[in-house]
């Protein structure tokens, strides 16, 4: 799906990798993360949720490659799309969440989801004093940072945890990426998202393994 | 050979070996145990950075490895901290079997200690909220061992110990444009308001603390207590280290204030909530809770007895923790629920137990005789100095947590039963009878054995 969506993003712009036009088509990987992050907040089929994880980290990647060089920024895309397989890989026996599962819990989600996105739009100029970053970058940091805190706000279920505190994740390293080039820290934070994916697959699991005495 | 090999990818490596040994459930713990006692005592007599003659051989152990253009470095004013870190991991190790703990505990416990030294090693420091985050991570199987069901306190310690991460790096950030303009005060509260929330969602601060005794009920208590021992010390001395690097933040006029008031709200609120607890393994959260609220006490205190006071109390806090975690991993066996119901009597058929429980609990309370008496009254007659309303309000806290105490002392002692008989096997009367020993010696004689604490202060050039 991500490898669709970046051939989609190519075809629009021919010059794929071009630092400029990925600047002009800023917008499109906020777009993206809008859309995602909704889904993995509302979605009740864990598949879904997965597939919108991964489409998520195209976006974190397209605003970081706008932050770093393109090579450096493919890692967490890369890091993004195998923690998505890790949560993938252990499909939880009950990732229904009852209580928002009715008409009346979808709206609520989709309300609260707005609302927050209206929020990021109208602080995003108070953040822009002090991160000297595009309007976009931070439009997407603040989505996937609010969206993740909004997740962790509506749940208990240890996968929605995680894919929450990955959101979450994700938008920061988009803001911090503006601030901060090191190796050292992008690939620690790669082995905290894989850890996190780790730990998710391994809570929903954990019952289920073998007894250790 | 460099100090960071010796005390960071050494004993990591010996952790993955050790979870491939995790099915010898005696040798793993001993190698754990030998393996740390020989890193504290390395720290201890082998200089960092000087040549030293081992027979014919000379030996230096340089102080710097560079990773990835990052450096980790661990020089001689960092040995007391290994000693106490690796002490520290030797004694919880030590009495692994005796306290039943699941087969995960040794391996990962030693590779967290090693990432906590890192943590402390990565320069620039503030990168070591990478590292403490993968602590954290890493410390999730050990509470939720295969077969267990995961409860929300752990949910909730992974949401809290990960916010702290954006806020830390950010501030981090943010503090290097404070080092280059120092006069930008609308930067400087932004700074020291992440740093702020960074240390509080770390620290489990007043309002962030409701996965504390949570954890402690869901958890194994002995893998409950190792964490919530090592990571707030962790915690605290990276906070100082923070200290100490910025002089803009040591001298920022609203810090004492923000550190008196967030410690004693610590105390005050979880020695009032304490009291209403009918669980030890949630009354342990609610004692975390308090004594990292009497470290902050001790910090805001912004003098060399506070510093003193705080170096002093890392071991006697550890000791009463860990007997309270046997105690607890002990009992736990008898009674699951670990009520005050269920626990009625107990005095009368696992008397060490039960009463090394009770030492430990007082012992946190401060009550005279045991470790932490002359500890509490050194901070509390200082902090009188500055302010009568703050010791108005931890006798509050305090009272309400040694409420808690007597109402445990009646439980465990009220049986209708007058047979007494001791329940406990041998190794565990040993190791709680040296522990409570432990407790009443440290409180006779405090200075001659916390006076070399002390020693930990090296690490701070600036403070």
């Amino acid at each position: 799906m991500g490898f669709i969506i970046i051939s989609l993003a190519g075809f629009a712009a021919p010059n794929w990798g071009n630092k400029v036009n990925l600047e002009k088509l800023a917008i499109v990987p906020v777009l993206l993360m809008m859309v995602s992050s909704l889904l993995v907040l509302i979605s009740q089929n864990w598949r879904r949720v997965i597939l919108a994880l991964a489409i998520q980290y195209v976006g974190v990647f397209w605003l970081i490659a706008l932050s770093w060089p393109v090579e450096l920024a493919v890692i967490k895309l890369v890091v993004g799309w195998v923690a998505g397989a890790m949560l993938g890989a252990s499909p939880p026996a009950d990732f229904l969440d009852e209580q928002f599962s009715s008409l009346s819990g979808w709206i609520f989600r989709i309300l609260a989801a707005v609302l927050v996105w209206i929020l990021v739009y109208t602080s995003t100029p108070l953040l822009a004093n002090w991160i000297p970053a595009k309007p976009t970058i931070l439009w997407g940091g603040l989505i996937l940072v609010a969206m993740g805190l909004l997740q962790l706000g509506m749940t208990t279920h240890p996968l929605r945890v995680v894919l929450g505190l990955l959101t979450l994740l994700s938008g920061f390293e988009i803001l911090y990426a503006t601030v901060e080039v090191s190796v050292l820290v992008t690939g620690l934070l790669a082995m905290i998202n894989l850890g996190m994916a780790l730990v998710g697959s391994y809570l929903v699991n954990v019952e289920s393994m073998e007894q250790t005495p | 050979m460099t100090s960071p090999l010796i005390w960071i990818a050494f004993p990591l490596l010996i952790a993955v070996v050790l979870w491939f040994l995790q099915q010898k459930t005696s040798l793993a713990p001993g190698l754990a145990t030998g393996l740390c006692i020989i890193l504290a005592l390395l720290a201890w007599l082998v200089p960092i950075g000087n040549a030293i003659k081992l027979g014919p051989w000379p030996i230096e152990i340089q102080p710097a490895l560079v990773i990835f253009g990052r450096r980790f470095f661990l020089e001689s004013s960092d040995r007391y901290f290994l000693v106490l870190v690796y002490g520290m991991g030797a004694f919880w190790f030590f009495g692994t079997n005796v306290a039943g703990t699941n087969r995960l505990f040794v391996p990962i416990g030693l590779a967290i200690i090693a990432l906590l030294v890192a943590a402390m090693a990565v320069e620039p420091f503030l990168y070591a909220a990478l590292l403490i985050e993968l602590a954290v991570l890493l410390s999730v199987p050990m509470f939720v061992p295969p077969g267990a069901k995961s409860g929300q306190g752990v949910v909730r310690y992974l949401i809290f110990q990960t916010l702290a991460l954006p806020f830390i790096l950010l501030a981090g950030w943010a503090a290097s444009g404070v080092e280059a303009n120092p006069t930008d005060t609308k930067l400087l509260l932004q700074v020291v308001i992440l740093l702020a929330l960074g240390f509080s969602f770390w620290l489990a601060i007043f309002p962030f603390y409701t996965w504390v005794p949570l954890l402690s009920q869901e958890t194994h208590p002995y893998v409950s207590g190792f964490i919530l021992t090592l990571l707030p010390t962790a915690v605290l001395l990276l906070m100082l280290n923070f200290l100490d690097n910025f002089s803009w933040l040591r001298s920022y006029p609203l810090l004492p204030q923000v550190l008196r008031l967030s410690g004693t709200l610590m105390v005050v609120t979880g020695g009032i909530w304490a009291a209403f607890q009918t669980n030890p393994l949630r009354l342990a959260g609610y004692a975390v809770i308090m004594e990292s609220g009497f470290a902050l006490l001790a910090v805001s205190l912004q003098n060399r007895i506070g510093l003193e006071i705080f170096a002093a109390a890392q071991f006697p806090r550890m000791l009463a923790l860990a007997l309270w975690a046997l105690a607890c991993s002990i009992l736990i066996k008898e009674e699951p629920s670990m009520d005050f119901n269920g626990l009625k009597g107990r005095l009368h058929n696992y008397p060490v137990a039960s009463s090394a429980l009770l030492l430990a609990y007082f012992s946190m309370a401060g009550l005279p005789l045991l470790a932490e008496f002359s500890l509490r009254l050194a901070l509390l007659v200082n902090l009188a100095q500055q302010s009568y309303l703050v010791i108005g309000w931890l006798s509050i806290g305090i009272l309400g947590f040694l409420l808690s105490g007597f109402r445990m002392l009646s439980m465990f002692s009220t049986s209708e039963e007058n047979t007494w008989q001791v329940k406990e096997k041998w190794p565990q009367v040993l190791l709680l009878g040296i522990g409570s020993m432990g407790l009443f010696l440290i409180g006779l004689f405090p200075k001659f054995f916390l006076s070399n604490f002390l020693a930990l202060l090296q690490i701070f050039k600036h403070l």
